[in-house]
């Protein structure tokens, strides 16, 4: 590592903006956090020749495979605020190191707010949340972060900013860079800043929940909940101690949330019923539930995401519960059935030899093969072998990540180790 | 007209017959236009401004087939220019190079409809109103409606990021794309066609969703499908003013109210298609009306409606009234969507234009556009998505009279400039194509588009694909267009 080129990016930055980063082999690297786009492209600047990895709060890192080299960290973490919000409008314009919480918080006078409703909102930066595709609760209602984003300014590897999109709801003037810096991870720049469509924050809610369920005739009821409430936000299944807990969280004007909550009740049976502040609380920590927060502020996420279609839920529920069981990896599953996902959450760090077993299980099974799986919580030592084929499209890919980052500035090989 | 659709203009004899053979080879003879006549048809799209012959047009009736074509016009290093149904209104699929044009326009089919994982895999080829037809019977539809739904095909659609009424509800075509297949200049298969919600890696799909055929051709298109709601209403709103229905969709979007549609309809329109054969039983005697979609259960629709009354009435809605049945309301949006074509009573020919704006300027910036209109003694007929601030100012003009093209010429600059220095952008639905490139210059800095340029420099090296679309030719500073300002001054 080169010792004097650290030391004159960091001298690019003043005092404050520099700081340590403990990074994932237990050792630290230097970390600058600039308070402006001027400091930040300074820093760039300094910083030729050095492999750069981008983060927001790092809550994240886990996500991805170990970057092959990365002699800096950039976080983003204090450029912070909203640059534009309009509220009669429905748009926003944020830096991207500002909280999601502290957003949402500017936002609820106004009876608006930002989607994806991520877990842990205080602790993800907006940027962050953006560039790891991070999915939230609402997803059912809301969407994903393609159906939110309508520009960035990019911090590119030459030092230049760049926008793309705009500020309007409907816009396709240009390429739509900015869709491909969600879920990039920073590898084709560090986004500084992002509009984003708002969405009406509705006056009431109901959340519903039933427990000691079979997952069977559990999956059945949120489907007839889901064609009694087409406009739910959320239709879950926690996998708890005693059987399996059914939720479903509806949010809407009075007389149609109050009919919705008929059906949904009829669908679920007998139900214990949330609303108002109640309702949105019980939301939150189900929401929160899929993360744990370490004592020194880490996260440890779900070991696993596995997606595939709505009607297979059942059968990869089934498949996730007996081959980690197979394994003897302890966790408990959640199953956003609607969505066809299903998340594994491990009870700690499993070692490393368990969750081998656990990948080969799944990659032998005739249902999960053709999921997605994300592993999101493993131990590092076992992320790099768990990434599977390249993804399609790898070849495009690597030429937009050599086209955008020609020299390497941005730390590689965390999307896939091919990239 | 363009001389370049000669075919010395790329290649000499022998080689351009070689060339007509070969691809002849792979999609068969009748699916190779060469004769000058047949090609005329090619020459431009919806915007018949511009018209350019291609030397040759290859029909393609597959992926495999249409990856063997753009495979051998690589080895003549042809321009290649992708053309669904070519209904779009920019010139994004005229030739302006000459080159091959690669039409979709038989690849046609419905490759698979999954009811129960609600998503439609199909052919570039097919037409919009196809796809929502075939799978209505399973109570499903597919959102984007553009006006040419009847005959754009869904490539289209995707290489636009086409939009449409209920757009304003469902979003754009980009929110409906769960994977493609597309072939690029050299001819090489990018299969991002599984139904995915969220990208694996790099968001390729995203980016290709609105590239107007100038990264790769798009043959196969994965598309969500929603279910049909439980119950749909549609209202029309009346008003003596266009700016008072103006004011109305301000205040509606202010207020957070959620109808599927939001549509205005001026004067001039309405008298148009009160005389057509689209006639929906506008009132005449209307300054505006609004055409509105409320959508959901039966409870949320009825509350809906009596939020919206409020509005309506609070901003001089003379007369709120609902369609009685499906039937009323299949007249009432075929006068909508048949706007376009009534408008040819008016004047032989109709410059669309398209350009967003914010939503809290609509009756401000609607103004400005009549106020220009008027002062170039043209016909500006408006007929637009307000909902998404999504302005087409439509004005009736003759082909024929030079004068008044290069007026009509006139007044779209200006509109633009007038859309962009209140915040707006150049497009909502219809795309840049040849018509609105250099007008990116208006709107980004010459880092902003080299960043861009780096997009499709990693997807097609050479710029054969749609060559001089969508990105300007020139350096800005040697495009005449002025600056508009970016957080109150001008970014260079």
């Amino acid at each position: 590592m080169n010792t004097e080129a650290i030391e004159r990016a960091l001298r690019a930055v003043e005092p404050h903006s520099r700081g340590e980063f403990s990074a994932w082999d237990g050792g630290t690297l230097p970390l600058v956090a600039p308070a402006d786009e001027a400091e930040a492209q300074a820093f760039m600047r300094a910083a030729d020749g050095l492999v750069i990895l981008p983060i927001g709060n790092g809550t994240k890192l886990d996500w991805c495979a170990l970057p092959t080299r990365a002699d800096l960290v950039f976080s983003t973490r204090r450029l912070v605020g909203l640059v534009a919000y309009e509220p009669a409008e429905g748009v926003l314009v944020a830096r991207a190191g500002t909280d999601l919480a502290a957003i949402a918080r500017q936002l609820r006078p106004d009876h608006q707010r930002i989607a994806p409703d991520v877990a842990h909102p205080a602790r993800c930066t907006i940027g962050g949340a953006f560039a790891a595709a991070q999915m939230g609760a609402d997803r059912l209602r809301r969407g994903t972060w393609r159906d939110a984003i309508l520009g960035t300014r990019v911090l590119e590897a030459d030092g230049q900013i760049t926008q793309s999109g705009g500020r309007l709801v409907k816009n396709v003037t240009g390429y739509d860079l900015f869709r491909l810096h969600g879920g990039a991870h920073g590898a084709l720049g560090i986004v500084l800043e992002l509009s984003l469509r708002l969405w009406p924050d509705p006056p009431e809610c109901v959340w519903l929940e039933r427990d000691k369920m079979e997952p069977g005739s559990a999956l059945e009821a949120l489907a007839a909940a889901a064609r009694a409430a087409p406009a739910a936000s959320r239709l879950a299944l926690f996998e708890e101690t005693d059987g399996w807990r059914a939720v479903v969280h509806i949010e809407g004007r009075p007389r149609a949330l109050a009919a919705a909550r008929t059906g949904a009740l009829r669908a679920l049976g007998t139900a214990r019923t949330f609303d108002g502040d109640e309702a949105r609380a019980q939301a939150a920590s189900a929401r929160d539930h899929e993360a744990v927060v370490l004592p020194d502020g880490r996260m440890r996420w779900p070991l696993l995401e596995a997606l595939g279609p709505p009607h297979a839920s059942a059968s990869a529920l089934a498949a996730l519960r007996s081959a980690a069981i197979a394994c003897s990896i302890r966790g408990r599953l959640i199953v956003d059935g609607a969505l066809g996902r299903c998340v594994f959450v491990a009870d700690g760090y499993p070692e490393p030899e368990a969750v081998r077993a656990f990948a080969r299980a799944l990659a032998a099974d005739t249902i999960l093969r053709d999921h997605i799986l994300r592993w999101r919580g493993a131990p590092p030592s076992v992320r790099r072998e768990l990434t599977g084929p390249p993804p399609p499209g790898a070849d495009v890919m690597a030429r937009l990540v050599a086209a955008f980052d020609p020299a390497g500035r941005f730390a590689r090989g965390r999307l896939h180790p091919q990239l | 007209m363009s001389d370049n659709g000669t075919p010395t203009s790329f290649l000499d004899r022998a080689r351009a017959e070689r060339l007509v053979t070969d691809l002849a080879r792979i999609v068969g003879p009748r699916a190779v236009v060469a004769d000058q006549e047949r090609l005329s048809t090619y020459e431009s799209d919806g915007l018949a401004l511009y018209r350019h012959r291609p030397w040759l047009v290859v029909l393609p009736r597959n992926t495999p087939e249409a990856a063997a074509v753009m495979a051998r016009l690589a080895q003549d290093e042809l321009p290649i220019v992708p053309r669904g149904a070519g209904t779009g209104l920019t010139g994004g699929a005229s030739p302006v190079r000459g080159g091959a044009v690669v039409s979709t326009s038989r690849m046609r089919d419905l490759i698979e409809l999954d009811v129960q994982g609600r998503y439609a895999r199909v052919q570039a080829g097919l037409v919009n109103a196809d796809l929502t037809h075939a799978c209505s019977k399973h109570g499903l539809f597919f959102a984007p409606d553009p006006s040419s739904q009847q005959a754009c095909t869904l490539g289209g659609n995707v290489a636009n990021n086409s939009g449409g009424p209920h757009c304003f509800k469902y979003g754009s075509t980009v929110r409906h794309v769960l994977g493609l297949v597309a072939v690029d200049a050299k001819g090489s298969v990018l299969d991002l066609g599984e139904p995915r919600c969220e990208p694996a890696g790099l968001d390729l799909v995203g980016a290709l969703v609105g590239s107007e055929g100038t990264l790769a051709l798009i043959t196969e298109v994965t598309l969500r499908l929603l279910p049909a709601p439980e119950r749909v209403e549609t209202l029309l709103a009346v008003f003596g003013e266009l700016s008072e229905a103006c004011d109305t969709v301000t205040a509606l979007i202010a207020q957070q109210l959620e109808p599927s549609a939001i549509e205005i309809l001026d004067r001039l329109t309405i008298e148009a298609v009160e005389a057509s054969v689209y006639r929906a039983g506008y009132p005449v005697d209307a300054g505006a009306v609004l055409l509105l979609d409320v959508e959901g259960t039966a409870a949320e629709v009825e509350e809906l409606i009596e939020a919206l009354e409020e509005v309506v009435r609070a901003h001089g809605g003379r007369e709120l009234t609902r369609a009685a049945n499906a039937a009323d309301r299949g007249h009432l949006w075929a006068g909508r969507k048949g706007a376009f074509g009534a408008l040819g009573r008016v004047a032989p020919d109709l410059y669309v234009t398209d350009a967003v704006v914010p939503r809290t300027r609509l009756a401000e910036l609607v103004a400005g556009t009549t106020a220009i209109c008027r002062e170039l003694g043209l016909k500006l007929a408006n007929v637009f998505h307000a909902g998404d601030g999504n302005l087409h100012p439509n004005i009736c003009y003759d082909g024929r009279d030079a004068d008044e093209v290069r007026r009509v010429l006139e007044a779209g600059q200006r509109i633009q400039d007038l859309c962009l220095a209140a915040g707006g952008s150049l497009s909502g639905e219809h795309g840049l194509g040849l018509e609105k490139r250099d007008g990116m210059c208006a709107l980004f800095n010459q880092s902003d588009l080299d960043s861009m340029g780096r997009l499709r420099t990693a997807f097609d090296p050479a710029r054969r694909m749609n060559p001089d679309k969508l990105l300007p030719t020139r350096p800005c500073m040697e495009v005449r267009t002025p600056r508009v300002a970016v957080r109150g001054e001008v970014r260079d």
